[in-house]
């Protein structure tokens, strides 16, 4: 644990939690052409598992406390939460706010660094050693919602990170860009983005699953959040389409692979899409 | 020819990477024309005055470049703080930035400073009515368009590599150059070490067939199978990041996506993948898709002309067995039998 909280306790870590809609399921209105996100299933966000992982790692080496902060426009299945916490999250705070949908970058970052302002203050801390976020939600592939809160936070950012090592207030990352693997050392605190690269999340025991139904969860009524109520959202959605597909969609069957594959081929040479 | 007049409000382009630099000035040459205002490369890092005069060569109105007080320090954190002194000192209505790793997290962080809307991986950009930045951009597995509009100043947008063009030179084009200072902070992120990944050399960009695969395929002593059927269609071996990235199976340069390539073969196998976005963002203009995969839910089969629902391990030799016949066939002169 960094300086700023006073005696080594362990770390007091921070996973931003979102839960997105599963895209196997996902179907467009038929009336409107937009997803139809009412009958959707949701699931925990594929990178977001990495990075609720990456924090048991670091907690099982370091000791401390892990929290998890989401924001949603309603309150979601009870079994996604538990999900969530057995995963290895201690506690987990719910920010309800009606533009955790907007697709606003600037609006969500915003609302998460004041949750996890007053949730530090709430365990009294100063504030957390590491944020984690993952690299990107897998519904908007935004990727920006890690780098705007480190800003909003006043710490450094370090993004897709697929190691991470802390050792005393440091931690140094594995990066991974383009073309260039990047490793770097920064003091804590930071807030680092995970991907699939970083880990492979363990499947909860049954324990763990039964001990999630024990863990808190707390709706948490921000105190500060005015300014943003007023502020008109920088970023507007207009609208959602599913652009008319020029894919030919054809499904080939049949008994076993042989068949299958065989019909395929003469597809292709019937299309001229082979040359063989 | 003339230089149309900057005024204070116009587009800002910036890229880290060179090649994206110049595919961004496509990207802002119709909005700056739309707008009436003029177009700003911002160049920094190494051989910075070559390619200020690249950037008016190619549309630029003109160039801005960053000295940097430690030039060997090209990390987030230092693109940062150039872009920020260039949007302050310039003043733009849209700000582009080139959808990198990096790119991502400049443009991120700014618009989180400015308290501004930024849109990513936009796929078009166009002025509205009301003077806002409207953009188009993939969401949910890329199989909706999201159209959003920015109404903050400056609008942030960031486009994704290949998604345009770089405009022809035009060598009598001419633009001032400017030089802005900028004060980087101290590094709160020291660099340790800075490694070329290993490539292939394979350029995909350039193949005529693809044989790609995913997830699915479970161990490193399968990939054999799927190199086997790419060398019965003569295409190049590719990947979606989990193979390149999560397993290292192969090298960076062979992966399909957002985070890699974007490529237009005439045919393309998906073999085991899902068809997340970050991997149909990157094989969506090809001209033929195949895709095998046991998950009839998965995205990839909405991206496909020719679906296999079906367990590629039997699959996958499979189609190599029916191409190799169906050759022999045509070599024998024979037409193909009903089975």
């Amino acid at each position: 644990m960094s300086s700023d909280n006073g005696a080594r306790r362990g770390l007091a870590i921070a996973v931003c939690v979102k839960f997105t809609v599963d895209l196997d399921q996902l179907r467009a209105d038929p009336a409107t052409g937009e997803p139809d996100l009412a009958h959707a299933r949701y699931l925990v966000n594929e990178f977001d598992r990495n990075a609720l992982e990456e924090a048991l790692r670091l907690k099982e080496r370091h000791g401390g406390r892990i929290v998890g902060v989401s924001l949603l426009e309603q309150e979601p299945p009870r079994d996604l939460l538990l999900r969530a916490l057995a995963a290895g999250l201690d506690a987990l705070y719910l920010v309800m706010h009606p533009a955790a949908s907007s697709g606003d970058g600037f609006t969500t970052a915003s609302i998460l660094a004041a949750a996890l302002e007053e949730i530090a203050a709430v365990h009294e801390l100063r504030r957390f050693d590491l944020v984690l976020c993952g690299d990107a939600a897998s519904d908007t592939y935004d990727s920006q919602v890690g780098p705007r809160l480190a800003e909003a936070l006043g710490i450094v950012p370090i993004t897709y990170a697929t190691r991470l090592d802390v050792s005393g207030d440091t931690v140094v990352a594995r990066r991974l860009l383009e073309d260039r693997v990047h490793v770097v050392e920064a003091g804590l605190p930071v807030l680092v983005t995970v991907g699939s690269e970083t880990n492979h999340p363990r499947l909860p025991h049954l324990m763990h699953i039964l001990e999630a139904g024990q863990k808190p969860v707390t709706h948490l009524a921000l105190t500060d959040g005015r300014d943003l109520e007023q502020s008109a959202p920088a970023l507007q959605l207009l609208g959602m389409t599913a652009p008319p597909t020029t894919r030919k969609r054809i499904v080939v069957r049949g008994d076993d692979a042989g068949v299958v594959t065989r019909r395929l081929v003469r597809h292709l040479q019937a299309a001229g899409e082979v040359t063989l | 020819m003339t230089t149309r007049g900057v005024t204070p409000a116009g587009v800002l382009a910036f890229s880290e990477n060179p090649d994206v630099a110049l595919e961004l000035l496509a990207a802002g040459r119709p909005l700056a024309d739309a707008a009436a205002t003029g177009l700003t490369a911002l160049v920094v890092g190494a051989d910075a005055e070559a390619r200020a005069a690249e950037a008016i060569a190619r549309g630029a109105d003109e160039a801005l470049l960053v000295s940097l007080p430690e030039p060997g320090r090209l990390d987030a954190e230092t693109y940062l703080e150039a872009v920020h002194a260039a949007v302050r000192a310039q003043q733009p209505a849209i700000l582009l930035v080139g959808s990198t790793r990096t790119g991502v997290e400049v443009a991120a962080r700014l618009a989180q400073r400015l308290r501004v809307g930024c849109v990513t991986d936009a796929l078009t950009l166009a002025i509205a009515g009301d003077g806002s930045l409207e953009a188009t951009r993939r969401a949910y597995g890329g199989r909706f368009v999201a159209r959003v509009a920015l109404r903050s100043v400056p609008a942030i947008a960031t486009v994704p590599a290949n998604r345009f063009e770089p405009p022809a030179r035009d060598e009598s084009r001419r633009g001032p150059v400017r030089r802005i200072p900028v004060e980087a902070p101290p590094a709160r992120v020291r660099t340790q070490a800075l490694e070329e990944r290993p490539r292939s050399g394979t350029d995909l960009r350039k193949a005529q067939v693809i044989v790609s695969f995913g997830r699915g395929v479970k161990r490193p002593e399968d990939v054999p199978m799927i190199e086997a059927l790419c060398r019965e269609l003569g295409g190049a071996l590719a990947g979606s990041r989990p193979i390149t990235d999560e397993r290292g199976w192969l090298p960076f340069d062979r992966k399909i996506g957002i985070s890699g390539h974007t490529v237009r073969p005439s045919l393309y196998v998906a073999c085991g993948i899902s068809g997340q976005i970050e991997h149909v963002v990157g094989m969506r203009g090809a001209r033929t898709v195949i895709a095998i995969n046991s998950n009839p839910d998965a995205p990839i089969h909405a991206e496909a002309d020719y679906s296999i629902v079906g367990d590629l391990y039997q699959v996958v030799p499979a189609l190599s067995t029916a191409l190799r016949e169906a050759r022999t066939r045509q070599a024998a002169g024979t037409l193909g039998g009903q089975e």
